[in-house]
């Protein structure tokens, strides 16, 4: 491992360990940082997407939603007797995945507004088969009231909603508030966060960047833009549902609402906010507008007001977002490099690469 | 005294030595001893579909919080609240009552408007063991087949009101043509079974039941297939803004001319807004704040407070609200802790009078058993304020519309 690869691993490991106490001064607690990993998993994967592929998704709640559906189905419904924790984050990232992989064909070769547009449109399809299939999703009310099964670890089985021991950490809460639940939540964002890195190091996010900036150009170049598109896509889209997966366990409970045009716009904001093409932004942004939207909408009616301000105020001020801004550097990246024909050093790893690739 | 919730943890939040030495050197602080704090949750929708009503609970609360603060708080305890805004979307309105509890350390969560974000929240109260007070939910659900151990409801249900508004208004209408529309959530869905199960065996005909989705705005495809139908009664189980865009709009289409329209739960605000449309549409209330101040004095002087307060009559919602923390708060001191199972079973089964007809508890299923009131909506030059919407056709005891404790679907977790 490289240095950097030691700061990355070291520096994410050390703030998802501070993370639920550090917000316990301005108002947070642990329960919210636990929201928030998961629903920025979704995010992080909107980021492939939006940020290094280019493709503005309107649909992601449809992966998001129908994760959680699949992951409470599975443990009420198809298999009450032997409810498995693992089970149905299997069955529902594999739906999920399935799902994308099949919109992902019929949508990748659109352009622009129109790709945003059909992906809208199949998402309020998915939201209208949720809300009218009431035998099995129960419409508007939603799934309630399941309890999330322990998870098994083959010598043992934890279960996530107990906390951790007491210890008083001053101003900084206690211990005893977090539950093994956000301990969960944040390996799984660890290894989404070192798995996205790797993606977008590789010759597959130099490919996404170069579709990005000049698709015809790339196309020259000897790759096969749609294939590009739909790997991201399909992986976009089962990190949603794996983000909804989790919230459905966690929660114990889900709503067609995750499956609403609200919650997609909320990823692209998400997103935006906190900063495009790159790693963290899209977890920035997530954790800065759920926190305003669980803590300060308390203290005040006018909290919407504060929310779309800051929207705007970064839209117009900080176009990178807040990260973007924070990190822009005056260096060509990767993706221009390839763009501009540089020879890539190094061993390509990427087997998916056609042939006939000059390098 | 209404202060937000600082973030703590644990249910007390005992003032330090410094506190102390404030309230002994203090004339006015009777209390010398650390001022104790007990957070509850208010978890209303202030915007969405039912904000107004979820506004007006919120100044109930307030009013009932400062009430009791100003009298020495529950057991020496100063009542903080907590403030949720729930959208009225029951994912938020969990998440809301979560960060109150676990953050706050709120030991009772009261609110709702919609009964979806009732149900889902009482789903979490019996989770983290915690008081849930239901205020405005109406759908039977509550307290029927998704009743929980922490949750009581005092506000009447579907149930209730579709026997009541049937024992008043059969002999008229009994045997018509019946369209209904109906928002597409538990609520609705209780009430209209409700209905029709009470309706039909006596001989009338249901046409068709439109289901839309809460927070609809737009009517008029329903109502066009209901004008096609002529119905002799016309349904309309929508709250809040949705029922006011739906009366207004069956205006249009002529509806409140040519057919009855029964709305079979409403308020003040809803009867303001929909104005001379609400003339002669009939709907139940467990509460009219004119009905019950010229007749009980606790309410008169509840209402009476509210209005010198807010300078507008309480809403029904509001009502519930107000009684609910003054419920909760005789049931912690009967009780003589914060234990919930303690106050759960000195709640059970509870008799007392509050601001209308004497009530109880009741112990099977947590419903609170109290009268239901039918009212029919008068014109707005005979409203003696914007909120004198309605005249009481009748006032059903609550024992006799109630589901019967033999035939309800609750199984209440044991303690």
């Amino acid at each position: 491992m490289s240095t950097a690869d030691l700061r990355f691993y070291g520096l994410t490991l050390l703030g998802l360990m501070v993370f639920p106490f550090v917000i316990h001064p301005i108002g947070g607690y642990p329960g919210l940082a636990t929201q928030i990993l998961i629903v920025a998993i979704a995010t992080v994967g909107f980021n492939l997407l939006l940020g290094y592929a280019g493709l503005l998704s309107y649909g992601q709640a449809a992966f998001y939603g129908v994760g959680s559906y699949m992951a409470l189905l599975t443990v009420s419904r198809f298999f009450p007797s032997h409810p498995n924790f693992w089970l149905a984050m299997m069955l529902s990232i594999g739906f999920v995945t399935l799902m994308a992989l099949g919109i992902g064909a019929l949508v990748v070769r659109l352009y622009g507004i129109y790709f945003g547009l059909v992906t809208l449109a199949i998402a309020q399809m998915f939201f209208f088969i949720i809300f009218q299939w009431r035998d099995l999703t129960k419409g508007d009310d939603g799934l309630q009231g399941i309890s999330s099964p322990a998870l098994p670890l083959g010598f043992t089985s934890i279960d996530l909603s107990a906390p951790l021991p007491q210890a008083d950490l001053g101003p900084f809460g206690n211990l005893g508030d977090v539950h093994y639940w956000y301990i969960f939540a944040a390996i799984v964002m660890f290894l989404v966060l070192a798995f996205m890195r790797t993606l977008t190091q590789s010759q597959f996010g130099e490919v996404l960047g170069a579709i990005r900036e000049n698709e015809e150009r790339s196309m020259f170049v000897g790759f096969d833009p749609a294939k590009y598109k739909l790997a991201a896509f399909t992986i976009a889209g089962a990190l949603a549902g794996l983000s909804g997966a989790l919230r459905g366990l966690y929660e114990g409970s889900t709503n067609p609402d995750a499956l609403t045009v609200d919650t997609s716009g909320n990823f692209v904001i998400f997103a935006v906010v906190g900063g495009l093409k790159t790693l963290f932004g899209p977890v920035v942004g997530t954790g800065l507008i759920m926190y305003l939207q669980n803590v300060i909408s308390a203290k005040t009616e006018a909290w919407r007001l504060i929310e779309g301000l800051i929207f705007v105020a970064v839209i117009v001020f900080l176009p990178g977002g807040i990260l973007g801004t924070l990190l822009r550097r005056n260096r060509k990246g990767p993706a221009q490099r390839i763009l501009a024909g540089a020879v890539r050093t190094g061993p390509a790893t990427d087997a998916s690469v056609p042939r006939g690739v000059t390098r | 005294m209404f202060n937000q919730a600082k973030p703590s943890r644990g249910q007390f939040v005992v003032g330090g030595a410094a506190g102390a030495a404030v309230a002994a050197f203090s004339s006015v602080n009777v209390i010398a001893a650390p001022m104790k704090k007990v957070v509850i949750g208010l978890d209303v929708p202030q915007t969405g579909p039912y904000s107004d009503q979820g506004q007006d609970q919120l100044r109930a609360y307030k009013l009932a919080i400062e009430e009791i603060n100003a009298k020495g708080g529950v057991m020496g305890m100063q009542i903080e609240a907590s403030v949720g805004d729930d959208q009225t979307k029951a994912p938020v309105a969990v998440e809301n009552a979560r960060r109150m509890i676990e953050r706050d350390g709120a030991v009772m969560i009261t609110g709702g408007s919609s009964s979806a974000t009732a149900v889902a929240v009482s789903g979490l109260c019996q989770e983290k063991k915690t008081i849930f007070m239901a205020t405005l939910t109406h759908s039977n659900a509550t307290t029927d087949e998704s009743c929980h151990y922490h949750t009581f409801r005092r506000y009447n249900n579907a149930y209730m009101s579709a026997h009541a508004m049937a024992k008043t208004l059969l002999t008229k209408y009994g045997t018509g043509k019946w369209f209904h529309i109906t928002a597409d959530y538990t609520w609705g869905h209780s009430v209209y079974e409700s209905l029709t199960e009470v309706l039909e065996p006596k001989g009338a005909k249901t046409i068709k039941n439109v289901l839309l989705p809460l927070g609809t705005t737009d009517f008029s495809s329903a109502l066009s297939q209901a004008q096609a139908a002529k119905p002799d009664v016309l349904v309309i189980t929508e709250f809040g803004k949705d029922m006011v865009n739906a009366v207004n709009q069956a205006a249009q289409f002529g509806l409140t001319k040519s057919t009855k329209i029964l709305v079979p739960l409403a308020d003040e605000y809803m009867a303001k807004g929909a104005g001379d449309n609400f003339d002669n549409v009939v709907t139940t209330a467990p509460f009219y704040w004119q009905y019950h101040a010229a007749k009980y004095p606790a309410a008169k002087k509840f209402v009476d407070a509210f209005m010198k307060r807010y300078g507008a009559p309480p809403s029904n919602g509001a009502e519930c609200a107000y009684t609910n923390i003054y419920q909760w708060k005789e049931g912690v001191e009967r009780s003589g802790s914060l234990d919930p199972k303690k106050f759960i079973e000195k709640m059970e089964g509870h008799k007392f009078t509050a601001t209308k007809e004497p009530e109880y508890w009741r112990a099977s299923d947590h419903q609170g058993i109290n009268s239901c009131l039918v009212l029919e909506g008068v014109p707005v030059k005979d409203r003696a304020n914007p909120y004198a919407f309605a005249k009481v056709l009748e006032v059903h005891d609550g024992e006799s519309v109630s589901i019967p404790a033999a035939s309800s679907k609750c199984k209440i977790e044991s303690a």
